[in-house]
């Protein structure tokens, strides 16, 4: 890990240099200068696999792109997707390795039977014609090492006169010191800012409890959750109540079901290990409030902080008793469903992959959503997204489809 | 046991004694004070807890005074009823409890739930009875309860001392509740402070604790209200340190004073026995015939010295007593013996001169004839008796004063007795009888050994010479030789003085045979007794010979 993150730095120093030499050779008015950007996270390393916070997925969108803008579809059959592309090498690697790393994010390429090398880029073999795997490709986590700026660097298709950055300096801390340092102008952006959020919020957090392990906790989760505060005390902002399997970006409900009734504290009192990511704040903040909601109901809950690593191998052989799972989602209800009905461990039915166009394997999607709520061994809590705060002389940021902010197009003003 | 030891054990004896006594009586006390004086420690220590329970109170409610005083709860106050609830509210007992050293701080509305709370941020938005309660208790009245923290295995409890301050804002009301837990940070302070082990228990749960105190140890409970009590564990271990090297002290000194006891007693004996060992051997000198005998010791008492030199002037009046006694009973000794020769041997001579001058009387008659021939011949006959008579009388008291000295050797007596006894066959009325234990071996002179049964058994036959009897000789396997006789026995005045010499009841007994065979017992270290058999009639002579001269076969 520490070999990857060493490559992704070098990566950056030699995106600062490439661009600076660049605008120096093309003869171009002169640039902005370096762009500063503040991480608020304690991550060091960041693998495209463990994408699962907002500030880690922005920050691995700053140093890969994501396959869906590497390449060019077409559908030759309606099982066969085409990607015309130069980068097939790093596409096939980058598909391979979600395929068979122990991630929750297998089930986002799990309709791709087979990865084929054509003259002019890759073909990939479907099980169905899955419509929306050109969405989901777009997924951080099937990003490849490629950094978006190589494309602004050779062309030049930005307008002239505007002052685009020729460099890029990111720095991680603390909310507190990015925040002075944002109010003293010694950085431009600050990812992961307590802000609200236009872009859609896709990091979903779920408490996985596996069904008939612990009889009765679900009723108490369910009982006893107020989603809203959970959402507005206890994680950091952006975020919302999550109170169906898909967010309301995604067409899920935007509204609390009614609570059912408070059960009868259990007894003897049940002992319950609640397994979550120990590097992330929220998960914390959330088992804690979880601890004090169902204690006197008779689950006392003990914790089992886990690097990401091993929550990700916890989800997949699913040996946790109780878990707080943080997962990105694809920018689309199937690709979303899938990936949550896997970690609920079903699989979605076969029909889902079978729609032929996107708006009704959405439909399909959120209707299956609903009528897997109740059943399925995940219990909604929240969903977030990346909160950035800008500077005034920051321009033109925007978000991509699963609402991480892109820095392509940002240019520095001189105000 | 010689006096000497039986002193020496004496002193040791005491000095046990002594040490037996002492020692625990010693030990007693000493444990008494070493208790009362830990007790009085403890009192003192107990003493420095309550003032700092105290102290630890007054400052938390001097905190929670001042945190009711600030502007940040004012703002609390002011913004609690908005919803939702500002970040300034949500935050603000994290933000305000730990700067002011608080480990409980939770912020209520007027319902009991819970604005913000500083030990369990996930309690927000939740009633909070346990804290709430306190609200309801006397104004400023500090509290000790158990509060609900986060913890790795569940909301654990632990024991707190805490008080409640109300913040007013128009007709709103918030209640901050604070204080600090009886952690194990406190804990430590205060073993820290006392030296001893302390635990915080609740509710018969160990909560925390700190510091060691090795066992033995007694334990203090200090209550704090009902929640929670301090024990304060408070090691003996020092103490019977203490005692134990007291201990280990007494024994060094009473072992020390026992072998000093020991030394002195020995010492001290010597002195005291030296002179009474002296006059003993210079008594046994005395009585082993070294009259003159002194005791020369300057060592002693005053009334010891005294003795000695009352014995030493004894001794000095017995050497002239028996001087002049030996001297006396040599010459009575002379003059008995020249009584005695001078009897027997006038004896002798009347007969001899009779026959003399009547030989001479018959010669100055006239003619030798016949009847003076005859008469010659009687004469001469009777004077040859009486010279044979004087030679033996002569030999006996040679033999008596030139007794040889005895030549020791290991020899059978039962042979020698019954060699001896093979010469003597029944004659007359005199018959013999012998009863001798075979193999009875005695180192002596034999021959002496000998003479003394000839003469004894001689002694039993004259005894009986007129009306016979049997001579019984009996030998034993200790070697005691027994002769009897059925002769008519010893007369009682004589019994007593029949082995000195010249004593003898028969008419031509010269007295010297058992004076002789007493001597010769003597000087095998043995002695020869008599007695006169009863109820029979007759005598038992017995020769009892030293230890040193028989040996059992």
């Amino acid at each position: 890990m520490k070999t990857r993150g060493a490559l992704l730095l070098t990566r950056f120093w030699a995106l600062t240099l490439l661009m600076g030499s660049g605008a120096i050779a093309g003869g171009r008015p002169r640039y902005g200068g370096t762009l500063n950007v503040t991480a608020v996270t304690v991550s060091t390393d960041v693998d495209p696999l463990l994408a699962d916070t907002p500030v880690d997925a922005a920050l691995i969108g700053l140093a890969s792109t994501p396959l869906c803008r590497l390449a060019d579809f077409s559908r030759p059959t309606p099982s066969t997707l085409r990607l015309t592309t130069s980068f097939g090498v790093e596409i096939s690697k980058a598909i391979t390795r979600v395929k068979n790393e122990p991630s929750p994010y297998r089930a986002l390429v799990a309709s791709i039977k087979s990865v084929s090398t054509t003259p002019t880029g890759l073909d990939l073999a479907l099980e169905a014609p899955t419509v929306s795997l050109e969405r989901v490709l777009c997924h951080p986590a099937l990003s490849a090492p490629i950094a978006p700026y190589v494309k602004n660097l050779a062309n030049a298709h930005h307008p002239d006169g505007r002052p685009y950055p020729d460099g890029l300096s990111v720095q991680r801390t603390d909310a507190r010191t990015a925040e002075r340092l944002l109010s003293q102008r010694r950085t431009h952006l600050v990812l992961g800012a307590a802000t609200s959020s236009d872009g859609p919020q896709l990091f979903a957090t779920y408490l996985v409890l596996p069904s008939g392990k612990v009889p009765g906790l679900r009723e108490a989760v369910e009982a006893t959750t107020e989603r809203a505060d959970l959402t507005r005390f206890f994680v950091r902002p952006p975020a919302a109540p999550l109170f169906g399997l898909l967010p309301p970006s995604l067409g899920g409900t935007a509204t609390a079901p009614p609570r059912p009734p408070k059960p009868q504290p259990v007894s003897p009192p049940r002992e319950v290990t609640l397994t979550f990511d120990a590097s992330n704040d929220d998960h914390r903040a959330i088992a804690e409030k979880l601890q004090v909601k169902l204690q006197p109901l008779g689950f006392r809950l003990s914790f089992k902080p886990v690097s990401r690593v091993g929550l990700h191998a916890a989800s997949a052989s699913r040996s946790a008793e109780l878990m707080l799972l943080t997962v990105l989602l694809p920018p689309s209800p199937a690709g979303a469903i899938t990936l949550v009905a896997e970690l609920g461990g079903e699989r979605v039915p076969g029909s889902l992959g079978l729609a032929t166009d996107l708006p009704t394997q959405d439909k399909l999607a959120r209707e299956l959503a609903l009528s897997m709520n109740a059943g399925l061994g995940v219990i909604p809590l929240c969903v977030q997204g990346v909160g950035v705060s800008l500077t005034n002389d920051v321009q033109h940021l925007t978000r991509d489809a699963m609402g991480l902010p892109r820095l392509d197009d940002v240019f520095l003003s001189s105000e | 046991m010689r006096l000497r030891w039986t002193l020496a054990v004496a002193f040791v004896a005491l000095a046990v004694l002594q040490v037996a006594v002492v020692v625990p009586l010693a030990l007693r006390n000493l444990n008494v004070l070493l208790s009362r004086q830990q007790d009085a420690r403890i009192d003192q220590v107990m003493e420095s807890v309550d003032a700092e329970a105290q102290r630890l109170r007054d400052d938390v409610g001097r905190t929670m005074d001042e945190l009711a005083q600030s502007t940040a709860l004012e703002d609390v106050a002011k913004d609690a009823a908005k919803m939702p609830a500002p970040p300034h509210v949500t935050r603000a007992a994290t933000q305000l409890m730990t700067p002011r050293g608080l480990d409980v701080l939770a912020l209520l509305d007027d319902e009991g739930r819970t604005l913000s709370s500083g030990h369990l941020p996930a309690r927000l938005g939740e009633p909070d009875d346990p804290l709430f309660d306190v609200t309801k208790q006397p104004t400023r009245a500090i509290i000790a309860l158990r509060v609900e923290l986060p913890g790795a295995a569940g909301l654990v409890t632990a024991p707190a001392v805490v008080t409640a301050r109300p913040i007013d804002y128009g007709d709103r009301r918030v209640w901050a509740v604070g204080g600090v837990l009886l952690s194990e940070s406190r804990a430590r302070n205060l073993q820290r402070l006392t030296g001893a082990r302390v635990e915080v228990w609740s509710h018969d749960q160990l909560f925390t604790s700190a510091g060691t105190a090795l066992p033995p140890v007694i334990t203090r409970a200090y209550p704090i209200g009902h929640a929670a009590e301090l024990r304060l564990g408070f090691s003996r271990a020092d103490l019977l340190a203490t005692r134990t090297e007291v201990l280990r002290a007494f024994l060094v000194l009473a072992a020390f004073g026992l072998l000093l006891s020991i030394a002195v007693g020995f010492v001290v004996s010597r002195r005291v026995t030296q002179p009474v060992e002296a006059l003993t051997e210079a008594a046994r000198k005395i009585a082993s015939g070294e009259l003159g005998a002194h005791v020369e010791t300057k060592a002693g008492t005053p009334e010891l010295r005294a003795l000695i030199e009352t014995f030493n002037r004894m001794t000095d009046d017995l050497k002239v007593a028996t001087d002049k006694l030996v001297a006396s009973e040599r010459v009575a000794a002379w003059q008995e013996v020249a009584r005695r020769l001078a009897h027997e041997i006038k004896n002798p001579l009347t007969p001899i001169r009779m026959s003399l001058e009547t030989l001479l009387a018959a010669s100055q008659r006239g003619t030798l004839d016949a009847k003076f021939h005859t008469l010659f011949r009687e004469s001469a006959v009777a004077v040859l008796e009486e010279v044979e008579r004087l030679k033996r009388i002569v030999d006996e008291f040679s033999q008596f004063a030139r007794l040889p000295r005895p030549t020791f050797a290991t020899f059978n007596l039962s042979e020698a007795v019954t060699q001896v006894m093979s010469l003597y066959a029944d004659h007359g009325a005199i018959t013999y009888s012998r009863a001798i234990a075979p193999g009875v071996e005695v180192r002596g002179d034999r021959d002496q050994l000998t003479q003394i049964v000839v003469n004894l058994v001689k002694n039993a036959e004259e005894a009986m010479a007129s009306a016979g009897g049997c001579v019984t000789v009996r030998l034993t396997p200790d070697a005691t030789l027994e002769v009897e006789d059925q002769g008519p026995g010893i007369a009682p005045d004589l019994l007593a003085r029949l082995f000195e010499p010249y004593v003898t009841t028969k008419p031509q007994g010269t007295g010297l045979g058992l004076a002789i065979a007493q001597r010769i017992a003597q000087e095998h270290g043995g002695r020869l007794e008599v007695e006169n058999r009863a109820p029979e009639s007759g005598a038992r002579f017995r020769l009892v010979l030293g230890q040193h001269h028989t040996r059992s076969g």
